[in-house]
């Protein structure tokens, strides 16, 4: 049996989804005004509305997705991937399209289409694939938003067509062959998984930034080294060596190499470790960054839990060797081994020193400054701070 | 009145913004935009993986025919979501026609995949109290009451579910509703 709070509830309800008419509304306001009981649970209908909206997302596996992808595409009206010359000589058109056929290599070995030279191509006696290069017969993934694949490997469109459409993010690759390099990208042959698509696509772009990954490998397997990224964790200690992988992007300015480690300590939270090409570009990128910061050099006290910069080498403002010494702003000379710390934006404890060569940043946990300090273990004045050596 | 915690819907025209790609193009590219969201509608909204992953299939099969035919839909998300139902709620419609006819000759087994909160995946898995009420729901209303929750209006939804304003209105007022008084008797309140 319905009551009248029924019916009230009801209207409020639909109110979610639909207009009401006046006549509605008000005879909704006139009743919620004197009963508390609906009031609560009109309330209950938008805290619902709200929870049903934020219910975790189903997510449909890559495996099925692609096979529901393959079984669309494989229906829809253009099974075989549009070939699009630029170039429109009708021999070349031909070339490309007996290419898209029988395979890629056929254009790549004509040597009226192809002028790109591979500079590296695994032979079947290629003992290692060596860091950075994708194994033939892997499986990788296109991480940007629309990945080209071509009929031979060069962005040259009279020596090879373009297949559409582009890939999207998330489609996975079949690494046949490769890489070559041509017109400064590195080329790899692939099919690509449930698509159509055969051909050889650039594994990044000029700035190294990838169009395609082998998310299994950087996942499950360690992170490879440079033999300079490979110094940079060996130099730290073991409390700061945790859970490191190369940094390859974004670097600080003037570093040639960097790591970070998510070291998930009860003090620190992360320690980045970048090698620069002497000790005066360090010692400029730090300064720089706590100016970022206004942090003065030579100004407050972080053992005491203040944010400021002090030196940890001898001589600071006093003349001395050119190549211990930065000047910056019109400030100094200051000596290039130095440790500072400051609040970043969110009010978390940083600390930055420089090491030689090396410049360290160590995010903390929270706003204790003096606790971050002491991780980084500065001795008195004229020695590294502990951070800096292995043992330290 | 106006729900400030309806989601804005935002509606990318991803086949009418790329006219010059082709069929093949365009339907790939709805897939990619649209799948993720439409798989995890229909999953919750069926209660089941496999017919989830099936009727997705066939909404975009059917987003392909309509392409090659010329009849590319005007607005892409909308008409997914409005096939997408129907399946789910023509497919509910099928297995309860079943479902009485097993009840009306004494023939449900224990182990059947009648949908049901309790049945097959859904009871192995951790869901939340609003699920579970969800999942008591006819596949009509919840269907609808996800639809609101994605950011469909009242009036589009009439129109993806096929019915009128006023039965809409009666289903989704009923089913929010059934939904507020369910879970203040199993004690959550809010």
């Amino acid at each position: 049996m319905t009551t009248v709070h029924d019916e009230f509830l009801e209207l409020a309800a639909a109110a979610i989804d639909f207009e009401l008419s006046r006549d509605e509304r008000a005879a909704l306001e006139h009743h919620l005004a004197g009963c508390s009981t609906c009031r609560h649970r009109v309330a209950g209908f938008a805290a619902d509305q709200t929870a049903i909206a934020r219910l975790p997302r189903y997510v449909l596996g890559p495996v099925a997705a692609t096979a529901v992808r393959g079984r669309i595409t494989r229906r829809s009206s253009t099974p075989k991937p549009t070939l699009r010359l630029l170039a429109a000589a009708a021999m070349l058109a031909l070339l490309a399209l007996a290419a898209l056929a029988v395979g890629a290599r056929v254009i790549q070995r004509d040597r009226d289409l192809s002028e790109v030279s591979p500079t590296f191509a695994p032979s079947p006696g290629t003992p290692a694939v060596l860091p950075g290069v994708l194994a033939a017969g892997s499986t990788v993934d296109v991480v940007t938003s629309g990945l080209r694949v071509r009929t031979a490997p060069t962005v040259d469109d009279s020596k090879s067509a373009k297949l559409e459409p582009l890939l999207s993010r998330g489609v996975q690759l079949q690494i046949l062959d490769g890489p070559v390099t041509a017109d400064d990208y590195d080329w790899y042959l692939v099919q690509a998984i449930g698509w159509p698509h055969r051909g050889w696509v650039a594994a990044a772009d000029h700035d190294g930034v990838a169009w395609i990954e082998d998310r299994s490998a950087s996942s499950a397997k360690p992170a490879t080294f440079t033999a300079v990224e490979a110094a940079l964790v060996s130099g730290l200690p073991d409390k700061a060596a945790i859970g490191c992988a190369p940094r390859r992007v974004k670097l600080p300015p003037r570093a040639v190499a960097g790591v970070d480690c998510r070291v998930n300590g009860a003090v620190a939270s992360q320690v980045g470790a970048y090698a620069f090409g002497d000790a005066r570009d360090a010692a400029t990128t730090y300064l720089e960054r706590m100016a970022s910061y206004d942090v003065k050099p030579g100004s407050g006290d972080c053992p005491a839990g203040k944010s400021g910069d002090a030196a940890w080498m001898p001589g600071d403002q006093k003349a001395g060797k050119d190549s211990d010494r930065v000047n910056v702003d019109g400030t100094g000379p200051w000596v290039v081994g130095r440790i500072g710390c400051f609040l970043n934006e969110n009010g978390i404890a940083n600390v930055r020193l420089t090491c030689g060569t090396t410049y360290l940043g160590i995010l903390g946990r929270d706003a204790d400054l003096a606790d971050l300090d002491r991780f980084a273990a500065p001795s008195a004045t004229g020695q590294m701070p502990g951070i800096c050596r292995p043992g330290g | 009145m106006t729900d400030p915690m309806r989601p804005r819907l935002v509606e990318v025209d991803v086949v009418a913004a790329s006219s010059q790609l082709d069929h093949y193009g365009a339907v790939t590219a709805a897939f990619e935009s649209y799948h993720a969201e439409l798989y995890s509608f229909l999953r919750r909204s069926t209660r089941d993986e496999g017919a989830a992953e099936d009727l997705l299939q066939e909404a975009f099969l059917r987003l392909t025919r309509e392409v090659e035919s010329g009849r590319t839909p005007e607005h892409v998300r909308g008409w997914l979501y409005r096939v997408a139902s129907n399946l789910a709620i023509s497919r509910g419609r099928r297995r309860m026609t079943a479902f009485d006819w097993m009840n009306r000759y004494g023939r449900t087994e224990q182990g059947d995949d009648i949908e049901s909160p309790e049945s097959g995946v859904l009871a192995r898995e951790r869901t939340s109290a609003i699920d579970a009420v969800l999942a008591t729901l006819p596949v009509d209303a919840r269907t609808a009451l996800l639809l609101s929750a994605d950011g469909f209006s009242g009036e589009e939804i009439a129109a993806t579910i096929g019915r009128s304003h006023a039965a809409t209105r009666t289903l989704i007022s009923r089913a929010r509703v059934r939904v507020r008084l369910e879970l203040e008797q199993s004690g959550d309140v809010r």
